[in-house]
């Protein structure tokens, strides 16, 4: 090992086997040693040479033991040449050295023994800066705890692995800024102690890369994903609403519009918008001025995408439109379709989102989706244009169907018409016929052939002077046609033949002239003919009758007229010779004879009375009513006047109340009112303070006038007797009386429609009421 | 009696009406003049100076004709239209005296020209004065055409 052989080497200084620099220490340690001998590896870590005989060095270990010989401790060295175990160490720092990752190696306590070049470039450190350093120096702040703890699991098992386990990793530079990193970390022993090695890369530009890769993908996934929305999308606002939803998740903004340039350039009209401005843009902004705003003339002018970073300090943005919409950044890029410039894709941030400028690869995305919106919208354009034409097609073809759905309807509705009529014209019993204008008939409801007697399926005749009887037709002939031709109708009476019977029946003939609504020219002649024969039949009957009636009458007239004239002669004479007996011949009759001649008188006049009654209540019946405006006040009064007159000596306590005047026979009405107020004076005759009230009230439409006295009265149970004939409640020796008065009361009130009644009650008066209909009758 | 100073011609069939009449304008000096006859024929005889009065002169008018409607023969209505028909009795005063009040009557002889149409009253002392004024009136008070 050393070259010497062992008797150049026995008893001399063990020094010689030791380079000439360590030599003087040596003897020191050696000293020390042989003060507290014990077992131990020489040299604490510090590289041990030794001096061969030529003079050259090797790197050594030794261990020294302490021995007993003899009773002296003496030193056992055991001495390894570790030439070799040294150039492998070299070799080793030479590859951590020039290794193009980073290397570290910390020791067990973290410390770092060992930087690489390459680490140094890494974190910015020189080497010496990091020696004997802990290794958390190199670590953010944030995960220094977590590494330290990592670190002393690490060392309790150590094994080969990656770092992190998954996790990102960042290394801190000196300059404090932090870099992603992955570490390979291997356990080593250094001179026998265990060392972490760390292998350390800088990921930076693979996670770059990495990133741009996702990106694209994103931006892949997104635009396919639009393109699918935009595929379905029926209008310019549902393909810019899927553009927002991508935008907004991919480039983070929340507006998305889109210009169409006019074809001079001169304006930019806005389509749609999308996003939190759309109500301000659409109200304010649907028309852009491209002249004059250096923004939209690059837009136009240029088939690049135009950014302004900032609105509000670049010079080429509209400052109005900017400050009116809050505007940051903005971006537009073309849409394009086969070289045709339709407009610009726009986004871009607002306000509080502040100036976001687009990357690359964002902006490449965005002009991508403009591209698909302009073939998106030219294809709305098209099916809007194709749709218009269809509906325009369909709209005529509607309108055309609907044309002649109306006209089906009218002809439908005609002909039902046209059914209904001849139903109607068939189901009608009378004759109902068509004729041309030549006179030939060419249409007989049912009931016209029943009325003519024509059998089922027996064919009409044609001429109409077949259906008429000589004279009927003459008539037709000479006056019925030529009023239809002059006047367009005719009315007539005529007898038409019945063919089954051979009996003519009357007709009520209606004929006119059909004419037609549009032409004005004459259709046909039409004639509606009644059967009349019955009523014909009647009215000879009724006319016989009335003869009948008007011969009773005439004959209960002259009965009158004899009773009236012949009945009253003999009374005459009774009377008068009665009275001249009392005037004559009075000194050759006693008392007694005086009296039966007086009695004759009475009773002659009375008949008289009776006579004149009679007549007059008999008249009422015959005599027509002659109506005019009575005035019912001014009667009342004058009679009044006539029958106190008669009643003198007897006076009486009069209410006259007022009484409207009437429509009405004034002159029966007369002998209502004088029948009425002379009874009301008669039976008060026997009363004390006599009473009568003449008035009136409405009541019910009628007007009700009345006579009420504070007189004898009657019993209502005879009440039905009242208004008869020759009917009296009363004693002739009472009260006077032929028993006709309210006889003709009734019969005057009804035949003017009215109403009459009384109450009373015997010794309390009577009260007699009518009625008279407002309005007349 | 000289037929051509009658001044009044009394037409009435019933003898019982006729003596109280002629007894009434008796009592007030009237009935001097009268002639009275008892049917309408007799009358239309008289007035137009035919049968047995055909020697009188149809001029020789008298002052009034009183005269019942109710007649045999020729009713009352008849003399009175023919009385009025001819233009040389149209002049002629005619008085209805009838026991009809019947209002056809009343009408019908106005229609004709009557003078004057008075209802016989039942009531005697009525009829005498009825009777008497017409006669006043008639023969004294009545100014006739010339």
């Amino acid at each position: 090992m050393f070259s010497y052989t062992r008797e150049e080497l026995i008893g001399k200084g063990v020094e010689i086997l030791i380079p000439e620099r360590f030599r003087k220490h040596h003897v020191a340690f050696r000293a020390d040693f042989a003060a507290e001998p014990e077992a131990r590896s020489m040299g604490s870590g510090r590289d041990l040479y030794g001096l061969r005989k030529d003079g050259t060095e090797f790197p050594l270990e030794i261990g020294l033991n302490p021995i007993e010989i003899d009773g002296k401790t003496h030193v056992l060295s055991s001495i390894v040449d570790i030439t070799e175990r040294k150039h492998a160490e070299e070799r080793f720092r030479v590859a951590v050295e020039s290794a193009p990752n980073g290397m570290v190696i910390v020791d067990h306590e973290g410390k770092i023994i060992l930087v690489n070049s390459e680490a140094e470039r890494l974190f910015g450190y020189k080497r010496e800066e990091l020696f004997g350093k802990p290794i958390e120096m190199l670590v953010p702040e944030r995960f220094r705890k977590g590494h330290m703890m990592f670190r002393s699991n690490y060392t309790a098992s150590p094994q080969t692995r990656s770092m992190g386990a998954g996790r990102d990793l960042y290394g801190l530079r000196k300059d404090g800024t932090e870099f992603p990193l992955e570490i390979g970390l291997n356990p080593i022993e250094i001179s026998g102690k265990k060392h972490i090695l760390g292998s350390i890369v800088d990921i930076t530009e693979r996670k770059r890369s990495e990133e741009i890769l996702l990106t694209s993908e994103k931006h892949n996934e997104s635009l396919l994903r639009f393109s699918k929305q935009a595929s379905q999308a029926q209008t310019f606002s549902a393909v810019l609403s899927a553009a927002l939803v991508e935008v907004r998740f991919v480039l983070g903004y929340n507006n998305v519009w889109a210009y169409l340039f006019a074809e001079d350039g001169e304006t930019a009209s806005l389509i749609t918008i999308a996003g939190g401005t759309a109500d301000s843009v659409n109200k304010d902004f649907p028309v852009l001025q491209v002249k004059g705003d250096r923004m939209l003339e690059e837009i136009f002018e240029n088939d690049r995408p135009v950014v302004v970073e900032d609105a509000r300090l670049d010079p080429r943005t509209n400052k109005d439109i900017v400050n009116a919409l809050q505007n940051r950044t903005i971006i537009n890029v073309p849409m394009m379709l086969a070289d045709r410039k339709l407009g610009a894709l726009g986004t871009g941030s607002f306000g509080d989102e502040d100036v976001r400028v687009p990357t690359k690869e964002q902006l490449e995305y965005f002009s991508t989706m403009a591209n698909r919106i302009s073939i998106t919208f030219n294809r709305i354009q098209l099916t809007e244009q194709r749709e218009r034409a269809y509906e325009e097609i369909k709209k005529l073809n509607e309108g055309l169907e609907e044309r002649v759905n109306e006209r089906t309807k009218q002809l439908e509705l005609a002909n039902k018409k046209l059914q209904m009529f001849v139903a109607m014209a068939d189901s009608s019993f009378e004759f109902v016929s068509l004729a041309n204008l030549q006179g030939e008939v060419f249409y007989l409801n049912d009931g016209g052939r029943k009325l003519i007697g024509l059998e089922p399926g027996q064919e009409q005749p044609k001429p109409i002077a077949a259906y008429c009887e000589p004279a009927t037709w003459n008539l037709i002939q000479y006056e019925g046609l030529p009023a239809v031709l002059k006047e367009g109708r005719w009315e007539g009476e005529g007898r038409l033949r019945n063919f089954k019977t051979g009996e003519a029946w009357d007709a009520a003939m209606r004929a006119f002239m059909v004419i037609d609504p549009a032409t004005h020219e004459p259709l046909c002649l039409a004639a509606i003919n009644s059967d009349i024969t019955q009523r014909k039949r009647t009215e000879v009957e009724v006319a016989s009758r009335s003869e009948e009636l008007e011969r009773l009458n005439k004959e209960l007239e002259s009965f009158s007229y004899s009773v009236s004239h012949d009945l009253r002669a003999p009374l005459r004479g009774i009377e008068g010779f009665s009275r001249l007996l009392l005037e004559d011949y009075a000194a050759k009759l006693d008392d007694e004879g005086k009296r039966f001649l007086g009695n004759i008188v009475a009773n002659t006049s009375k008949m008289g009375q009776l006579i004149d009654d009679l007549l007059a209540f008999s008249r009422l019946s015959r005599q027509e009513l002659r109506v005019w405006t009575v005035d019912m006040m001014n009667m009342a009064q004058s009679i009044v006047a006539d029958v106190s007159k008669l009643e003198h000596g007897h006076t009486v306590n009069l209410a006259l109340k007022s009484l409207p005047p009437v429509v009405c026979d004034g002159s029966m009405l007369r002998q209502v009112w004088h029948n009425l107020i002379s009874n009301a004076y008669k039976f008060t005759r026997h009363t004390q303070n006599p009473r009568v009230e003449i008035g009136s009230y409405q009541e019910n439409g009628e007007c009700v006038y009345y006579v009420k006295d504070n007189g004898a009265g009657f019993d209502m149970k005879y009440y039905d007797k009242l208004f008869g004939v020759f009917q009296r409640l009363h004693r002739q020796d009472e009260f006077e009386g032929t028993g006709v008065g309210l006889g003709i009361v009734q019969r005057v009130i009804n035949r003017h429609g009215g109403r009459v009644w009384a109450e009373a009650a015997v010794n309390q008066g009577a009260t007699f009421y009518f009625a008279l209909p407002q309005n007349g009758h | 009696m000289n037929y051509n100073e009658v001044e009044i011609l009394y037409v009435e069939d019933n003898p019982n009406d006729a003596e109280l009449t002629i007894r009434a304008l008796k009592k007030h000096n009237l009935a001097n003049h009268l002639v009275h006859v008892m049917d309408g024929e007799e009358a239309l005889d008289f007035i137009f100076a035919k049968g047995k009065f055909s020697d009188r002169k149809v001029e020789n008018c008298p002052k009034v004709i009183l005269l019942d409607l109710k007649l045999p023969k020729v009713d009352g209505m008849e003399v009175l239209r023919k009385v009025k028909e001819d233009g040389r009795t149209k002049k002629l005063p005619v008085v209805v005296l009838t026991s009809s009040k019947e209002e056809q009557d009343v009408v019908r002889s106005y229609e004709l020209g009557v003078n004057s149409y008075i209802v016989k009253p039942v009531d005697f002392d009525k009829f005498t004065k009825a009777v008497a004024d017409l006669g006043l009136y008639w023969l004294l008070l009545n100014q006739p055409p010339r």
